[in-house]
């Protein structure tokens, strides 16, 4: 029978990306081979004393010739597998620690040094090693406390978002950034010492994938080899021949796993300070419960990459939200070690229509869904896209990319604004998108 | 490395390769599988619909066939041998996680996403939502080459149903190609 092939349809699944094998997968599959052997070679009772020996055959077949994957020393990495990498260190982590260093970006606030804490369960603490400021965040209580000489204030009511207006965007938004930010085609790898360590330095410019903006941004972010993690992230603006720093953080004495002592996340206030207190609307519930707070059912990913859950469903009723309306919202966040993808819905209080205001802001400045409006935040791009599936099928949706933020997409159905973002890639935010189920 | 019917020829160096696996060398087999591994994760990839699954399916397919290289016989190519117990590792894998097929709000996974990779979104839904044997045998003909009866053989489908069946899949992507919307 003769194969008649489509060219066309050919072509385009040819065009279809698909991931290189995870960074142990070659020495897995040689471990098994060489089991495999000793099976079938050796009766049963000989297989322990083989096991024993199977050693020196494994350091044998480990000095032959890599084939399938995991360079070598005198391979550069590709990006996919430095993003791989920098994905698997984060989404393993239980909690990471050490000093964080930001420079420039005041818009975003925390410029100095600052010993942190940052635990999977998206409790955090910092120290300021500049003026002893104080901030801790209770994921589990949604409470940010912060102590500044005289001052001491507590926020409750906080979900999980975007992290800016503090150094600790630095944790929830800089460090998983990463992963987008080095996927996609240009990025430049050198193999570094940096700070007398192996190191990888990616660079990313606007211009390689093909923006065309005022300026072209670069944005050098240096992994380190050994625990495939972010270290020093670099935002530049390239104009009229000559390159301006924008903003850089810096990670120093970084430690995975730390242990957490109790009360870490708890500030409490010293007896001579003034304390101030805000509640930003949204309590904890179970996912059930949020239909009872905000009287609508939020909608909810039936699909999350590999290993991420569920881990927090936060509600608020008559938040005020930007331009003075006052909505109703659900946030839920998906944790994976050190990541999350964060799906909120909104809509306006009192008669349930879709929120005129603009679209995903809210009062918490910690909104995943909000812009970072900054004067250079022009090194990003949008696409248009179909959601062809679940509750936004046939709906238009916005997916915006930073070069140095995390993307995120954004939707509406007739009643509700939706918004989801996340330390993954553009087509995993996409396709938790395309799985929203109310 | 292989001729035409997708045999090694006598004295070449894939048929020593192959030889060499079959003797126990796992560095002959590695090499031999080198060249098809891209294809099979994107056949595994496209059915799973996730790298660690695909790594699971692709692990235990290349071991499967590490160990039965002594029952190879040469009367089909390789490559279609090695095509076949990747799809049943990939069918096992399912089975094994209790999942239904990928189900139809999957949508892109991009190892690297691009603009050019978001571009293909529309299809790489198309694609997740056909059944999977249609979506593989669309990947084999089309993506990968493969005749009609290297395709039946490695579904284990009737090679008679194979146009019928291919002209299905290809109607429902044919749609997407033309849906995919940008500005």
């Amino acid at each position: 029978m003769t194969a008649s092939r489509d060219e066309t349809i050919g072509a385009a699944l040819c065009g279809l990306e698909v991931p290189e094998h995870a960074p142990h997968f070659e020495r897995k599959l040689r471990e098994r081979l060489l089991n495999e052997r000793s099976r079938e070679r050796f009766p049963h009772r000989w297989r322990r004393w083989v096991a024993l020996t199977g050693v020196g055959l494994a350091a044998a077949a480990a000095a032959a010739i890599a084939l399938l994957t995991v360079p070598r020393n005198s391979e550069v990495a590709t990006a996919a597998e430095v993003r791989a990498l920098v994905s698997d260190a984060l989404a393993s982590a239980r909690s990471i620690g050490g000093v964080v260093e930001i420079e420039g970006r005041p818009e975003e606030g925390g410029e100095g040094r600052w010993s942190f804490l940052l635990t999977a369960d998206g409790d955090f603490s910092l120290r300021s090693l500049t003026d002893g400021e104080r901030i801790t965040y209770d994921a589990g209580a949604l409470v940010r406390r912060n102590s500044r000489g005289e001052h001491f204030s507590i926020v409750e009511g906080e979900a999980a978002g975007g992290g800016i207006g503090g150094p600790d965007w630095v944790l929830q938004q800089g460090l998983g950034s990463v992963v987008a930010g080095i996927a996609g085609s240009g990025a430049r790898i050198e193999e570094v010492v940096y700070q007398g360590r192996d190191a990888w330095l990616l660079t990313i410019s606007s211009e390689d994938q093909g923006r065309e903006r005022k300026g072209s941004a670069v944005r050098r972010v240096t992994v380190d080899r050994e625990l495939g993690l972010p270290v020093r992230d670099v935002l530049l603006i390239r104009e009229h021949g000559s390159e301006r720093r924008i903003g850089e953080w810096r990670l120093e004495d970084l430690e995975l796993n730390v242990p957490t002592p109790p009360d870490a996340f708890s500030l409490q206030p010293g007896s001579e300070q003034k304390v101030s207190r805000a509640h930003l609307g949204f309590q904890r519930v179970a996912l059930p419960q949020a239909h009872a707070i905000v009287d609508y059912q939020p909608l909810v990913a039936r699909w999350v990459p590999q290993g991420f859950r569920l881990v927090e469903t936060a509600a608020a009723k008559g938040v005020p939200a930007y331009g003075g309306e006052r909505i109703d919202a659900v946030s839920i966040t998906y944790r994976r070690g050190l990541q999350k993808i964060v799906v909120e819905t909104r809509r306006r209080a009192g008669d349930g229509s879709r929120a005129s205001g603009t679209p995903g802001s809210l009062c918490s400045l910690r909104s995943p869904s909000v812009m970072v409006c900054l004067p250079d935040r022009e090194q990003r791009w949008t696409r248009e896209v179909q959601i062809r599936t679940g509750e936004l099928a046939g709906r238009g949706a916005t997916l915006i990319v930073e070069l140095s933020g995390r993307p995120r997409l954004r939707a509406s159905t007739d009643d509700l604004d939706v918004a989801v973002a996340g330390d993954v890639l553009p087509a995993e935010i996409l396709r938790v998108a395309s799985s929203l189920r109310r | 490395m292989q001729n035409r019917n997708g045999r090694p020829p006598q004295d070449s160096p894939a048929r020593n390769l192959l030889e060499r696996a079959r003797a126990g060398e796992p560095d002959a087999f590695l090499e031999l599988v080198q060249p098809l591994d891209e294809r099979l994760r994107a056949l595994a990839y496209r059915i799973l619909g996730d790298r660690a699954c695909m790594d699971d399916a692709l692990q235990e397919a290349y071991v499967r066939a590490y160990a039965g290289l002594a029952r190879f016989a040469g009367r089909s190519a390789f490559s279609t041998w090695l095509y076949r117990i990747t799809y049943n590792a990939c069918l096992d894998e399912l089975r094994r996680s209790s999942r239904e097929e990928v189900p139809l709000d999957a949508g892109e996974l991009a190892a690297e996403a691009s603009e050019r990779t978001l571009e293909q979104v529309g299809l790489a839904q198309a694609l997740a939502a056909l059944p999977i044997q249609l979506r593989a045998l669309v990947l084999l003909v089309d993506a990968h080459g493969l005749s009609y009866r290297e395709a039946a053989e490695t579904l284990d489908i009737p090679p008679g149903t194979v146009a019928s069946r291919l002209s299905r899949a290809r109607g429902q992507l044919r749609e997407s190609l033309q849906e995919v919307e940008t500005p």
